[in-house]
């Protein structure tokens, strides 16, 4: 007995050292990913619905059947899932998007995603497009509170949609109340 | 096993994560009522430790340990040694807990457990001429109440965290488990007889397939009890691996290192020279069980969002102070529920 635990201890303490190894090696690929799939896809599918209940003001579209241009900006973990908005109709108008280097790029846009790797220059791109109809869509704490005007925000376990009225309204942007029921609205 | 579970970490450690992505789904066909409905982390096999906010989750878990082997150290002894010892030796013992648990989450970052535990052993006795007795001892044992919060990482998100635990037991199980009068060996009490502290720190780990963790968890007891003894600190490591299979099922693995001191002080009642586990001083020990686990989550019909898993194991080490029984194997099954 005493020489069988003595192999089990030796066992015992190889399995910990493997355990130990096993679960620094293992995190590597989920560090990587702390968002998910399923959570941009939510947010593909909520932008979607939101581009139904906007409307920008007359002119800013050159015509009635032209595109909307959705820039995306900054690093989007799962990019892939926004991009089964590509080529869909809302409002009778084809969605097309495309990835933007600058945020000067975007006042050929309609909408403008602005991803969480963005954030230290938030106030800067909202700068660059405040005057323009550009609907501007976030995704981190604080961006609809300091002049984006969507923010799509994981909190709960759900996806929390946050609208700056006086945002959008500076943007010539109107957004149906329908919207805005569902939403947190800024200012309070 | 273990060349298995190095090989497949190295994979995904190695494995591009974008690549290892399945195809996104459009959701565009949900109503945006469902989608802010929607869960971005859909409950699965993958059991949480925590919950998010004003989620409850009530469960029911039992355990069932068999100790049969006298140990001293790691030296089997013999029940014809220890008798040339001691008036009497244990040839087997049974221990069977209840545990009725609730958990109730204030905030995403925080999430308060009770667990109330009812007690139910039995411990079988050889004595030197030839007879035999088993001693049965149940009850409510020590309730227990767990803080967890959240101090690194973010919960709503697949990927790492840190958890700390606080918490502490209240002496609500009996000291006094006796026959004819006499009390019972320690170890057939139902609780401590002290207030104790249950500090520790949990690391979680979660993947779209894999959780993971470890966890190292301190009772420390605060006090001497009514019958002049206090039980050793404990101090348990714990490291585990679980894979989904599927959404609603999930195999797991886990080693559990346990340790803890011997008793302080004694019972005045108990002569340590007539039975073994009457001595204080050596009812001490360590022990490393290795278990491996089935787990299933209920995702459709009457019955969602039910957990059941059923655990086994057995010790790969044990080091105790004796001649006392050693285990030979526990199981543990347990099912809860969670909802808002």
């Amino acid at each position: 007995m005493q020489r069988r635990n003595q192999i089990l201890r030796a066992g015992g303490a190889a399995a910990l050292c493997a355990l130990v190894a096993f679960t620094l090696c293992l995190p590597t690929a989920a560090r990587a990913q702390t968002a998910t799939l399923h959570e941009y896809e939510l947010k593909a599918g909520v932008l979607f619905h939101i581009l139904e209940y906007v409307e920008w003001p007359a002119g800013s579209l050159p015509s009635a059947s032209s595109t909307v241009q959705i820039g995306l900006l900054g690093q989007i973990p799962f990019a892939d899932a926004l991009q089964v908005l590509d080529g869909k109709m809302v409002q009778g108008r084809k969605l097309v998007l495309k990835q933007l280097s600058d945020p000067a790029e975007a006042l050929d846009c309609q909408v403008l995603f602005v991803a969480a790797s963005e954030k230290p220059r938030f106030a800067e791109i909202v700068a660059a497009v405040k005057k323009h109809p550009i609907l501007t869509v976030g995704e981190v704490d604080g961006f609809a509170e300091n002049g984006g005007i969507v923010n799509l925000l994981a909190a709960q376990n759900r996806i929390q949609m946050e609208i700056n009225r006086e945002a959008a309204g500076e943007s010539r942007l109107s957004i149906s109340s329908q919207l805005l029921k569902l939403a947190k609205v800024f200012p309070r | 096993m273990l060349a298995a579970a190095l090989g497949f970490s190295l994979d995904l450690a190695l494995a591009d994560p974008a690549a290892s992505n399945p195809k996104p789904q459009d959701l565009t066909g949900l109503s945006l009522e469902e989608l802010l409905h929607e869960q971005i982390t859909p409950i699965n096999v993958l059991g949480s430790h925590t919950h998010l906010k004003n989620q409850i989750m009530v469960g029911y878990r039992y355990m069932f340990t068999q100790m049969g082997d006298n140990l001293e150290g790691t030296r089997e002894v013999s029940q014809a040694e220890v008798l040339a010892r001691y008036p009497v030796v244990h040839t087997g013992m049974t221990m069977q807990m209840h545990m009725a648990e609730l958990m109730y989450a204030p905030s995403d970052f925080a999430t308060v457990m009770a667990m109330i535990p009812y007690e139910d052993m039995s411990m079988d006795h050889l004595f030197r001429n030839g007879s035999t007795r088993t001693d049965h001892a149940s009850g409510l044992g020590d309730v227990s109440f767990m803080g967890m919060f959240n101090v690194l990482g973010d919960p709503h998100h697949l990927g790492q965290r840190l958890v700390l635990n606080a918490g502490f037991t209240a002496p609500t199980g009996s000291i006094d488990q006796s026959l004819n009068g006499s009390h019972l060996e320690y170890a057939m009490q139902l609780g401590s007889g002290t207030f104790d502290l249950l500090p520790g720190l949990t690391y979680l780990g979660e993947s779209d397939q894999w959780a993971w963790g470890a966890q190292v968890l301190g009772t420390v007891r605060l006090d001497y009890n009514d019958n002049h003894y206090r039980l050793g600190n404990e101090y348990r490591l714990s490291a585990w691996a679980q894979f989904k299979l599927t959404d609603w099922f999930g195999p797991s693995a886990r080693f559990d290192w346990h340790a803890w001191g011997h008793v302080q002080g004694a019972d005045p009642t108990l002569d340590p020279n007539r039975n073994p586990a009457f001595d204080a001083t050596k009812l001490w020990g360590e022990r490393l069980d290795f278990l491996a686990g089935i787990n299933f989550y209920i995702p459709n019909g009457p019955l969602r969002g039910n957990r059941f898993s059923l655990e086994g194991g057995v010790p790969v080490y044990q080091n105790i102070g004796g001649p006392n029984l050693g285990v030979n194997w526990l199981i543990t099954v347990a099912l809860n529920y969670t909802f808002h």
